[in-house]
């Protein structure tokens, strides 16, 4: 099955989303300078993409020990008052001169290489509470406390559910990773409860009422109205009326709402294939891949796509409680959509390797 | 080689993408697709506001276009002091900027208390109603400057009605009263009677907006103008209409009488050139007048007309060939017993005299016993056809109908009553119809001041050409009676007081006693001049009467002279070409370019010329000058406030005498009011662009200069810029803090 090249598909399906995204941010944000530094991250983004893309990505194996400790440096180096960006109460970006960046999205793909390398080297002792599964719940909750300090409740979540699905593939025993869930409600209850406006969303998602329509529920239910009124076809690119203060955050958590209402079903149901295209290459890179390391590092990228386009999504669409997660390679940031590019690029990685090691090929017959 | 449970757990997370993504393309699906016209109406719920869209009213335009209606948009300015709440809550304190208080008073002229009463109870206020552009423009300033929060201050427009030309034509053109979007409910006049027309349509539109309301797209300019109403033609000459209104005001003025008629009327068309009452109002200010202003005489005032009944009377007499032309009538002894009274002449002529001598000197025995000859039921029928003891339906409000006693409640007496123009009344409309139908070579037609109904855009929505009625009477029997009229003006009752010079005349005089003996122990009179011009040819019947005049009673001395100045006018603004070009050529030289006399009198006459003397269109001092902005043409918009060296700098520069020594020269219009200015130009036979408002401060040429025949005249106006100068001021002020 070598009629499709995998890589070339992959990069296709990153270029495609990234430059539907550029078009969404201009047209969202109505603003050029979002549509300059859309540009110009894409550019580092693609140029990360092809740098992880050329090297030997199990020079990564080496390397994830140093990469890790520099992003939860930078994770910890965020919540210092005067180098942290302190936007609506949360410290998540690192001014760095004219730019910001978000260190817990680069914790993200850290952490999946890393957790990657421990995973494949304790397959042995996997099956072992302490030798196997302790570790790696010491690093992820090592970060994910982190992040959740910050606070950005939402990255840390999203963080935790890429790193157990990680587990999970790495056949972690059920009873474990049954055990982890449980444990984490109590967990994620407490963490929930500490902020009042977590509690109220909920609230706001569960029971849609006119009151909570104008408070908490406002952004869902504007989203809602964006995405109702573009209908097959949408309003036409450019046309969106929600982006005018209706819909807050228009280019980045909600830029599915405005994308829906300008380009109605027809073209939403293609961004979203492509979405599950490159999920589902994601996993035949996995399932193909004979390394152990080269298949977790694809099931956690592949992850990282899935998990963050399809909670985004689910936000938007009222599937789950409003959060403020982006939209993999289409919303506006720098930070998200370089990680995510360079994310592309090791999954293209892996793919290639499928095609020059003769081991690949024994599997696939 | 990866193992089986390694695979079989891809397999589970492979299968969960799957499962994630179709669900969010059902939910997707059903959101866009199955919902989406629910969506759709909660979208345009939130995104768009209602908004009512402001028609502007039709403008009133003369038969060659010139305005004498119009409208124009002006802002009401609303102080909304509850947005300057510190916090939410009806209790919160008001954050006033310093200084905001003074500011505001100052641009609002008034005192620093009543402002502050805005702020002590918050609420929406209209603080100005119609406002200048200036103040607008000072209030958007203080809006400006102290940054106030969105919608604390706001404009709300409203169409203003200006009338141009002042007193012009007042009471054909009537008055508006306020709506919702400004001056647009006709009260009077055309206004009223064509306001369906005028008023246009009041339509909502939705503007899009975003979450703050504030609209994201001005509406489209077909939109707006598609509520705006139509614009009237009037058959009224500007002109000939100003010409009358003075004449007949000075008339009045001279001989201190209570109230004035004058009716110019085409005869062909049946279209009113011009119709002057006095006393007259100013529209502006309509609220100002009182009933005995804004009454439309010429209309609603039936009287007694006298001889000018001779006219119906030997009409019907002629057209029933119950009398010849050439027959010589019996005038008695200038007394005659009839029906056991006594008719009598002023001016006895005695014995049998030709038909032509006793209309000439308006015998009343002659007519008394030659009305003898017609039977009662054709006489009535005949006196029906002219018009009489009905109204005639002009297109305005409040026509009278006139008296005309049915034929079976007459007695032996009202014949020869009739004839002479007793026992039946009849508005002066109605007498200029008559008399028109006479010149039209019987046919009467209707009478209507309003030629067409347009669009903005220029197409016909209604026209109204003349319309005939009915045949009063043979061409014959017509030209018979123009012949008899002109030797009224030639040799008889007329004489030496209606002749206009190089043309020929026809007329007649009435003059009825009003009371043998009022509360003033006086007699009172209506004088009377009925008159076709010119006589060889009719174009316009003219009908002036005068009611209680003093010093002078007959119609020949009172009324002839306004017609005859009225008739001076016509012709020159019409081109009617004189029978006697010499003759009419000396005249207008004698009198140094047809200078109107009232001019004269005010030049040579007494330094300080009287408010009669300087025309009937001196706008009432009190009145506060003109209002803020003049339309230029209609359908433009207003100008802005002038901005003097730009003004100046359009002005050519002057001095370049022209060769052409035919151009008329421009007179002194510095210092004048803009009616004032047109006046004045008017007679001198210029038009002008006037720009800005206020009081002349600029012209080209300069006075006395001739007027090149390669450029307009220009007149620049400013207003008194004290409430400009306060807000730059107040600006000043606010930075220096």
């Amino acid at each position: 099955m070598r009629t499709l090249n995998t890589p070339l598909l992959l990069f296709m399906l990153t270029l495609a989303l990234v430059t539907c995204g550029i078009v969404a941010v201009y047209s969202a944000s109505a603003s050029s300078a979002y549509l300059t530094k859309q540009l110009l991250f894409a550019g580092i983004g693609l140029a990360a993409m092809l740098f992880c893309y050329a090297i030997d990505y199990h020079v990564l194996k080496r390397a994830s020990f140093w990469l890790m400790l520099v992003a939860f440096g930078l994770c910890c180096l965020v919540l210092v008052p005067g180098i942290g960006n302190e936007v609506k109460g949360a410290r998540r970006w690192l001014a760095l001169g004219p730019i910001s960046i978000q260190p817990s999205e680069l914790a993200k793909l850290a952490l999946i290489i890393y957790m990657a390398k421990m995973l494949s080297e304790r397959r042995a002792v996997i099956k072992s509470f302490f030798s196997g599964v302790f570790p790696a719940l010491v690093v992820t909750g090592a970060f994910a406390a982190i992040i959740v300090i910050e606070p950005d409740f939402g990255a840390a979540f999203v963080l935790c559910l890429i790193t157990f699905g990680m587990w999970l593939a790495a056949e972690m025993r059920w009873f474990h990773l049954v055990g982890l869930v449980l444990a984490a409600v109590p967990a994620a209850l407490v963490a929930f409860l500490s902020e009042p406006y977590r509690a109220k969303r909920l609230i706001a998602f569960m029971f849609r009422d006119k009151e909570t329509l104008l408070g908490a529920g406002w952004q869902l239910h504007q989203s809602l109205i964006a995405i109702g009124s573009g209908g097959l076809w949408g309003l036409g690119l450019g046309e969106s009326r929600q982006k005018f203060h209706y819909l807050s955050e228009a280019h980045t958590d909600f830029i599915f709402a405005i994308m829906a209402e300008e380009l109605g079903f027809v073209a939403m149901s293609c961004i979203v294939g492509m979405f599950l295209l490159i999920t589902v290459l994601g996993w035949k890179v996995a399932w193909r891949t004979t390394d152990l390391f080269g298949s977790l590092l694809a099931t956690g990228v592949t992850l990282m796509v899935f998990i963050g386009a399809s909670i985004n999504m689910c936000v938007v669409l009222g599937l789950l409680p409003t959060k403020g997660l982006v939209l993999p390679f289409i919303s506006a940031g720098g930070s998200s959509l370089i990680v995510c590019m360079a994310a592309m690029g090791i999954l293209m990685n892996v793919a290639a390797s499928l095609y020059h090691h003769q081991g690949a090929r024994a599997v696939t017959a | 080689m990866l193992r089986k449970t390694y695979r079989f757990r891809l397999l589970l997370l492979w299968c969960s993408t799957f499962f994630v993504f179709s669900a969010i393309l059902v939910r997707l699906y059903h959101v866009q697709v199955i919902d989406n016209e629910k969506y759709l109406v909660r979208a345009a719920e939130q995104q768009h506001k209602r908004v009512t869209l402001t028609p502007r009213r039709g403008d009133i335009l003369d038969r060659n276009g010139s305005i004498l209606a119009t409208s124009y948009f002006t802002d009401t300015i609303v102080l909304d002091t509850r947005k300057l709440r510190r916090g939410k809550g009806d209790e919160a304190p008001l954050d006033i900027p310093p200084g905001l208080i003074d500011d505001l008073a100052e641009v609002l002229g008034r005192p620093r208390s009543q402002i502050q009463q805005y702020f002590d109870k918050p609420y929406r206020y209209y603080v100005y109603r119609k406002a200048p552009e200036e103040v607008s423009q000072a209030m958007a300033m203080i809006d400006e400057r102290y940054d106030l929060p969105p919608n604390t201050i706001i404009f709300e427009k409203q169409s203003k009605r200006y009338y141009p030309k002042a007193h012009l034509a007042a009471h054909i053109l009537g008055f508006t009263k306020i709506d919702d979007a400004g001056d647009n409910i006709g009260l009077a006049g055309v206004e009223l009677q064509y306001d369906e027309y005028l008023k246009g349509s009041y339509q909502e539109t939705q503007i899009p907006v975003n979450s703050l309301r504030t609209g994201l797209a001005p509406i489209a300019d077909e939109v707006i103008e598609s509520t705006y109403g139509h614009n009237l033609i009037l058959t009224i000459d500007e002109q000939i209409q100003m010409f009358t209104q003075r004449a007949l005001r000075r008339r009045v003025g001279e001989l201190q009488a209570r109230s004035g008629v004058a009716i110019v009327m085409d005869v062909r068309t049946g279209g009113i050139l011009a119709l002057a009452n006095c006393p007259d109002f100013d529209p502006n200010h309509f609220s100002e007048t009182d009933d005995d202003q804004r009454l439309n005489r010429a209309l609603t005032d039936p009287f007694e007309v006298g001889s000018v009944m001779k006219i119906l009377t030997t009409t019907l007499l002629l057209d029933g060939g119950l009398l010849t032309p050439s027959e010589n009538v019996n005038t008695g002894s200038g007394a005659v017993f009839l029906h056991g009274r006594w008719i009598r002449d002023v001016h006895a002529i005695g014995g049998w005299v030709p038909l032509r001598h006793a209309f000439a000197e308006s015998s009343n025995v002659a007519m008394a016993l030659l009305s003898e000859r017609i039977e009662q039921v054709a006489y009535y029928q005949g006196l029906r056809r002219f018009g009489l003891g009905s109204s005639l339906g002009i297109d305005l409000p409040g026509e009278g109908s006139g008296i005309l006693r049915p034929v079976e409640q007459w007695t032996a007496m009202s014949r020869a009553s009739l004839a002479i123009g007793y026992e039946t009344s009849l508005t002066p409309l109605q007498a200029v119809s008559a008399l028109a139908a006479i010149g039209n070579n019987g046919w009467r037609m209707a009478p209507h001041v309003v030629q067409a109904v347009v669009s903005r855009d220029g197409r016909t929505i209604r026209e109204f050409p003349g319309e005939p009625v009915e045949r009063v009477a043979n061409p014959e029997t017509c030209a018979n009676m123009l012949e008899l009229m002109e030797a009224v003006v030639l040799e008889g009752t007329g004489k030496g007081r209606a002749e206009v010079p190089g043309f020929r005349v026809g007329g007649k005089t009435g003059t009825t006693v009003k009371h043998y003996r009022s509360d003033s122990g006086r007699k009172l009179y209506i004088a009377s001049f009925a008159g076709l011009f010119p006589i060889d040819e009719p174009r316009v019947a003219i009908f002036v009467t005068v009611d209680e005049p003093r010093g002078a009673k007959y119609g020949g001395e009172v009324s002839a002279p306004v017609f005859r100045e009225i008739a001076l006018k016509v012709a020159h603004i019409l081109g009617i070409p004189p029978s006697d070009p010499a003759e009419y050529e000396a005249y207008r030289r004698k009198e140094e370019g047809f200078v109107d006399p009232a001019l004269r009198v005010a030049e040579d006459g007494d330094s300080s010329p009287s408010a009669e003397d300087n025309g009937v269109l001196a706008v009432d001092a009190d009145s506060g000058g003109m209002p803020a902005a003049l339309p230029v043409e209609p359908g433009r918009p207003v100008l802005p406030a002038v901005d003097l060296a730009l003004a100046e700098s359009l002005l050519p520069a002057t001095g370049d005498e022209d060769a052409e020594a035919e151009r008329p020269r421009m007179p002194d219009c510095l210092g004048l009011t803009m009616v004032e200015a047109w006046e004045r130009l008017a007679e001198a036979g210029i038009e002008a662009r006037m720009i800005g408002s206020g009081l002349a401060v600029r012209q080209d040429p300069a006075p006395g200069r001739r007027l090149p025949a390669s450029r307009a005249a220009m007149v620049v106006f400013a207003q008194n810029t004290d409430v400009a100068q306060k807000a730059s001021a107040g600006e000043d002020a606010f930075q220096a803090q």
